[in-house]
């Protein structure tokens, strides 16, 4: 009972103390920009191209195909070309999006019969990845409360209370900068080009996260049970990178979907890409490369039958 | 399984919660059982040793006790310390007795064809060898009798506060505490989760937000310059310190919610006024150990001055070579086993001077002057264990020592990637480094605060470890001793 007792007031004196800090934190700034983005790395600003992503995304217009995934989404596949070739395209790609954080935008932004086809890239590195920094992107830039939640709780780590305070204190400010490769239609184009050959570490060993690996299942059986067309897919990868990393991955990846899972279409060296000219960093595809990459996919999709009736 | 991971978060209460709705008589069987899956959780292979040295010992001290022949007893004794050290010996030093006699055998142009092993070095081994071999070694010296319950001991040696850092608990101290039966007491478990708080603090406040402005300094020393050096070398003097008491804050803490008392680890060293007062404030308990188990045994200081030095600087030497296997390690223990040394040879012309100038008079005063010597001492020797080889942190030595060096290095060191970051972290330490002789006496009973205070205060911490704490479950420097 004594343990209860002084528990309340211990608890009132932190939750106050916190509060008050953070409050200031979020109003004092350095250069202009507040001090509260100083204090962890887990604290991202609002704004870019997130934020301008999901202001744009409408939950009731109709798709045909939706993108989803990490960064290689956002960048590579360019959903202004399918639009412009027939297809109406929107892309919710964002940095370092993982299954876990895919899983939570689908299901509470995405309305089943809006959408005709859902592609979901499954970069290597989205499925390495915990979600910290994905969760922490979204948790300042979507609107939806719910996904926000369900992302926080799955991540098992208390920085997540900082994040979601931060997006409370936050949730009447604007976005505070603006991604200028933004393009209407959820995609994110660079011009740019590596222009010097990539290096890789090669031989680095597989471990693909068990949650992210049970959440990519959850998303094959949520697709399946809404009757959502769902394709996974790999794009364009440099020819210097790790082919054998990558064959063990479409292993795994294999056994993850299993024989009645959703079809998966793997680009990643089936190219003709420069890496120098087509890439604007070690993996993510520049816009020329993008638009080669999307018209690439819009056949094979279209060359299946993967894609809606028109 | 670290401290500061969420799986310690949510383990930690749950085992808590259980202990006390059960029966007091099997509550060594999930104290036991919640050991071992906390030694699992990081490589479940490894527990083999943990039975292993349990098994050992177990035996031994009750083979030593059976006997009243001293050949028997002695022979009982030779095989736990034997196969204690033999496995201490294969995993933490085989590779660095063979890369030297590898390195010797080259010089001298002969072949050395055995390979190093890739064998990992077991979490916790030096903590856990010592306080098993420390149990074996009371039982022949008759200070102890045996325990006959083979799942106490076997709790003894893996009791998860202390299992992986310490502090290096003794027989006589914590194998009765087992036997007893500990009622659920509030205050007391207020008491230790304030330790844990605070230990939680100079871990995730201090010692992980300190770390990554000392790594890329002493990753790259070249790349610095003597006043960059020296502020790393304060730092990471200052990250050791709060990493390694925040482990045992957190076992102490956690060990006294459950009823258990563990002896204390450190006593705000920074403030010794001598290195000798430094090492009875400094890692208490492996410090008393190698001063029971081998000083003591050498013959102390019962024997001729020249054997008293010599006994004192093995005793650091072996010191050195417990925290790691590596030249930097030997030569950390030897420099300390030095400045003993010196220190107890100079001691009557220190006496004469302090009569001469009246400071025997002034102890203030005496100590104002003593404590800083004596620290910059203790950074001195900070550089070679943190330095990765002998040639590096003579190199590190060398620049610091450069005259010449202005502070444009280290202005660009610390504040050029993110100045607000470092700045933070710097305000944090310097109001640490005020405060800790005021809040450690706090958290462990020796002041006290009005209860509003107290409130405050606690909450405020928690609040700052959550706001500033940096959460990457970052290991425990002494881990990989």
């Amino acid at each position: 009972m004594v343990l209860l007792k002084r528990s309340v007031p211990f608890l009132l004196a932190f939750v106050g103390v916190y509060l008050l800090v953070f409050w200031s934190l979020c109003r004092l700034t350095y250069h202009g920009t507040p001090l509260i983005y100083s204090t962890s790395p887990v604290l991202l600003m609002k704004g870019g191209d997130t934020y301008q992503r999901f202001r744009e995304f409408d939950p009731d217009s109709t798709y045909d195909v939706l993108f989803i995934g990490s960064s290689h989404a956002y960048r590579g596949y360019d959903a202004a070309y399918f639009t412009r070739h027939g297809r109406s395209a929107f892309n919710l790609g964002s940095s370092a999006q993982t299954p876990m954080n895919s899983y939570f935008l689908l299901k509470d932004l995405v309305k089943p019969d809006h959408v005709g086809l859902v592609v979901m890239d499954v970069y290597v590195g989205a499925l390495e990845n915990v979600g910290l920094e994905s969760t922490c992107d979204l948790a300042q830039n979507i609107p939806s409360e719910r996904a926000v939640l369900g992302m926080a709780l799955t991540l098992h780590d208390p920085r997540v209370l900082n994040v979601l305070t931060l997006r409370w204190l936050m949730r009447d400010r604007g976005p505070m900068y603006v991604d200028s490769t933004y393009r209407p239609g959820g995609g994110a184009l660079r011009t740019d080009s590596l222009k010097q050959p990539p290096t890789f570490d090669l031989g680095r060993p597989l471990h693909l996260e068990p949650v992210q690996v049970r959440y990519l299942r959850k998303i094959i059986r949520y697709c399946a049970e809404n009757h959502i067309p769902l394709v996974l897919s790999d794009h364009y990868a440099p020819h210097a990178s790790d082919h054998e990393r990558h064959a063990a991955y479409v292993r795994e990846l294999a056994c993850i979907i299993g024989p009645d899972g959703p079809p998966f279409i793997d680009k990643s060296y089936a190219h003709h890409l420069s890496d120098m000219d087509h890439f604007f960093d070690y993996n993510h595809l520049n816009a020329a490369g993008a638009e080669i990459f999307s018209a690439d996919l819009l056949d094979e999709l279209q060359r299946r039958g993967l894609l809606p009736p028109r | 399984m670290l401290f500061n991971s969420f799986e310690f978060a949510v383990f930690f209460p749950v085992v808590a919660a259980l202990y006390f709705l059960l029966d007091p008589r099997w509550r060594w069987v999930l104290l036991l059982v919640a050991s071992y899956w906390f030694y699992m959780a990081w490589r479940a292979e490894y527990a083999v040793l943990l039975v292993a040295s349990t098994v050992i010992d177990y035996s031994a001290s009750r083979g030593i006790a059976a006997s009243d022949h001293p050949r028997v007893r002695r022979r009982w004794l030779l095989f736990s310390i034997c196969s204690n050290l033999g496995i201490l010996g294969f995993f933490k030093y085989f590779n660095f007795i063979n890369g030297t006699l590898r390195t010797a055998a080259g010089a001298a142009g002969w072949p050395w064809p055995v390979p190093d092993t890739d064998v990992l070095l077991p979490m916790g081994i030096s903590f856990y060898t010592f306080q098993t071999m420390s149990y074996t070694i009371d039982v022949y010296r008759r200070v102890l009798q045996p325990t006959r319950h083979l799942g106490k001991f076997a709790l003894y040696v893996t009791f998860f506060p202390q299992l992986v850092a310490g502090p290096i608990e003794r027989a006589p101290n914590l194998l009765p505490q087992f036997f007893r039966t500990h009622a659920f007491d509030q205050a007391r478990i207020i008491r230790g989760l304030k330790q844990m708080l605070w230990g939680f603090f100079k871990k995730l406040v201090i010692a992980d937000r300190v770390g990554p402005i000392v790594d890329p300094i002493y990753d790259h020393p070249a790349l610095h310059d003597g006043p960059t050096l020296l502020v790393a070398t304060f730092l990471f003097a200052l990250q050791i310190y709060c990493d390694f008491s925040a482990y045992s804050d957190i076992a102490i803490g956690a060990a006294r919610v459950l009823g258990y008392d563990l002896m204390e680890n450190f006593r705000t060293p920074y403030l010794s006024a001598s290195i000798r007062e430094f090492w009875s404030r400094w890692h208490i308990s492996l410090s008393t150990w190698f001063r029971d188990y081998l000083y003591i045994p050498l013959g102390g200081n019962r024997v001729l001055k020249w054997r008293w030095y010599f006994n004192l600087f093995v005793v650091f030497l072996i010191s050195g070579l417990w925290h790691g296997a590596n030249w930097t390690f030997v030569a950390w223990g030897a420099l300390h086993g030095t400045y003993l040394v010196a220190a107890l040879a100079c001691a009557p012309f220190w006496r004469r001077f302090d009569a001469f100038t009246g400071l025997d008079r002034r102890p203030l005063l005496r100590a104002s002057i003593n404590v800083p010597v004596t620290f910059v001492l203790v950074l001195l020797s900070w550089v070679l264990f943190r330095a990765r080889s002998i040639q590096a942190a003579g190199n590190i030595l060398r620049r610091m020592a450069d005259p010449h060096a202005g502070f444009d290095g280290l202005r660009h060191a610390l504040f050029d990637h993110a100045p607000v970051v470092a700045l933070i972290t710097l305000a944090f330490a310097a109001g640490f480094l005020v405060l800790d002789p005021v809040i450690d006496g706090l958290v462990k009973g020796e002041r006290t605060m009005s209860r509003p205070w107290q409130y405050a205060f606690y909450g405020s911490l928690m609040a700052v470890c959550l706001l500033f704490g940096h959460f990457g479950n970052t290991a425990f420097i002494y881990f990989q001793f």
